[in-house]
């Protein structure tokens, strides 16, 4: 009779129902014979069936929204198009001016084959703003310092964040790196009152071909600064996150 | 093959993907990031896919190794591949009769949920891959790069580890209605 040790893989092999009739024969006089083997062979078939039998309860479906994502992938897969569009910035334009890279953002460089560019990036950033204040958000707020070193550190991301008085009420709750556009864009959540502010720090050369946006009911207002552009994106009017960019335009760099 | 049709058959895989990244990460929000992550590479490599040849395995592929390069990334441990307490599940304690085995048809999904998340990160992974996704011994290998050995013993070794969880869970609902328990609710 084999040894246990030689019967080893041919018992996951019978569970399969993936042994050759020779092989079968092996493993069912071993077992009759070997009460370990015989409850491997006995576990590894109620395992396989109880696993087959709920396959399509466990695997389920994704969350609403991840395949939006997906697909908003497509565009940053293609090709990127040459384009010498200069990163704005003129640090004594109004904010106003300064957002006309905006929105829509990495637009032209990374989006060249969409067809509307600024909408897509403008859902994607509207999106990964709904799932982080649901999943990301402190409760208790979070030191702005720390989040700076911890963007530069992490993203190599220099920027410095309103804080104090500066920061006109709002509150940082939130710190994190979105996987979009390769994991550059840094996304940094806050609070002012019961409005939920996202700001994203995308990467240099990322631009936008808009200023504003209205995306799945919020509003985007971008602008640029220290050679990155900058989005800032609620569920609020067009004034309200136009004054609430200012804040980041005044004080961050 | 053409991009479009690509990019349709890919995004059809996107429950799978998504079910298996949950298994990978144990987290809702890394799992999403995961997915995002892995079509982004499939799109970026598309031109590299043979049509006609194995999109599903492509993927999946694609998924786990995003998933290593992501660990490693965030300096988290590497996946353990034989935990010492997986081998000594796997060496005979002691398993079900008539009886409990009809308790463990009757498994509750949570429990079965929670016995695979207990499972050793490698031993759940080629467990699903092979149980719930139906993949091949060849194919899970490819997959994971490892040899077909050890997808076997890894397959082998996680179907055991989940059977004594249940059957240990089956015992224990048992000994609660012998005592006049009542069994859990059944969760969804």
């Amino acid at each position: 009779m084999a040894s246990c040790r030689d019967i080893g893989q041919l018992v996951t092999r019978v569970a399969d129902d993936e042994a050759a009739a020779a092989e079968r024969g092996r493993v069912q006089e071993h077992v009759r014979a070997c009460a370990p083997c015989h409850l491997q062979l006995h576990a590894e078939r109620e395992s396989r069936q109880l696993l087959r039998d709920r396959a399509d309860l466990l695997v389920g479906h994704a969350p609403l929204g991840l395949r939006a994502r997906c697909v908003a992938t497509r565009s940053q897969a293609a090709p990127p198009v040459r384009r010498p569009v200069p990163l704005l910035s003129r640090a004594s334009w109004p904010m106003a001016l300064a957002a006309t890279l905006v929105l829509a953002v990495a637009g032209s460089a990374f989006y060249g084959t969409v067809v509307n560019p600024s909408k897509a990036v403008a859902a994607q950033l509207a999106l990964d703003h709904l799932k982080c204040f649901t999943l990301f958000e402190e409760p208790s707020g979070l030191d702005p310092t720390d989040v700076q070193a911890r963007l530069n550190a992490k993203l190599g991301i220099d920027i410095v964040l309103p804080s104090g008085q500066a920061a006109g009420g709002l509150t940082l709750v939130g710190g994190r790196r979105c996987l979009y556009l390769d994991g550059s864009v840094a996304h940094l959540l806050y609070r002012r009152g019961a409005v939920q502010i996202s700001l994203f720090v995308l990467p240099p050369g990322a631009k936008l071909s808009q200023t504003d946006l209205d995306v799945l009911g919020h509003s985007a207002v971008a602008f640029a600064k220290g050679g990155r552009t900058w989005v800032a994106l609620a569920r609020a009017s067009h004034a309200e996150i136009d004054a609430i960019a200012s804040i980041f335009g005044a004080v961050a760099h | 093959m053409e991009p479009a049709a690509f990019e349709q058959d890919a995004l059809a895989l996107v429950d799978r993907l998504y079910a298996a990244a949950l298994r990978l990460t144990r987290n809702d929000a890394d799992a999403q990031d995961l997915v995002q992550d892995t079509y982004l590479r499939a799109f970026r490599s598309s031109g590299q896919f043979e049509a006609g040849t194995n999109l599903r395995g492509w993927m999946f592929t694609i998924l786990h190794n995003t998933f290593l390069n992501q660990r490693r990334d965030r300096g988290r441990d590497p996946i353990e591949a034989d935990s010492e307490v997986v081998e000594r599940a796997a060496d005979g304690r002691p398993g079900g009769s008539n009886p409990e085995e009809l308790l463990l048809r009757e498994t509750m999904d949570a429990d079965l949920q929670a016995a695979l998340e207990k499972l050793p990160a490698a031993y759940r992974e080629a467990v699903w891959l092979r149980d719930v996704e139906q993949f091949s011994y060849d194919e899970i290998a490819g997959i994971v790069g490892v040899p077909i050995g050890t997808v076997m013993s890894r397959i082998s070794r996680g179907r055991r580890a989940l059977y004594d969880d249940l059957v240990t869970r089956s015992r224990e609902y048992a000994r609660r209605a012998d005592a006049g328990g009542e069994r859990p609710a059944r969760r969804v």
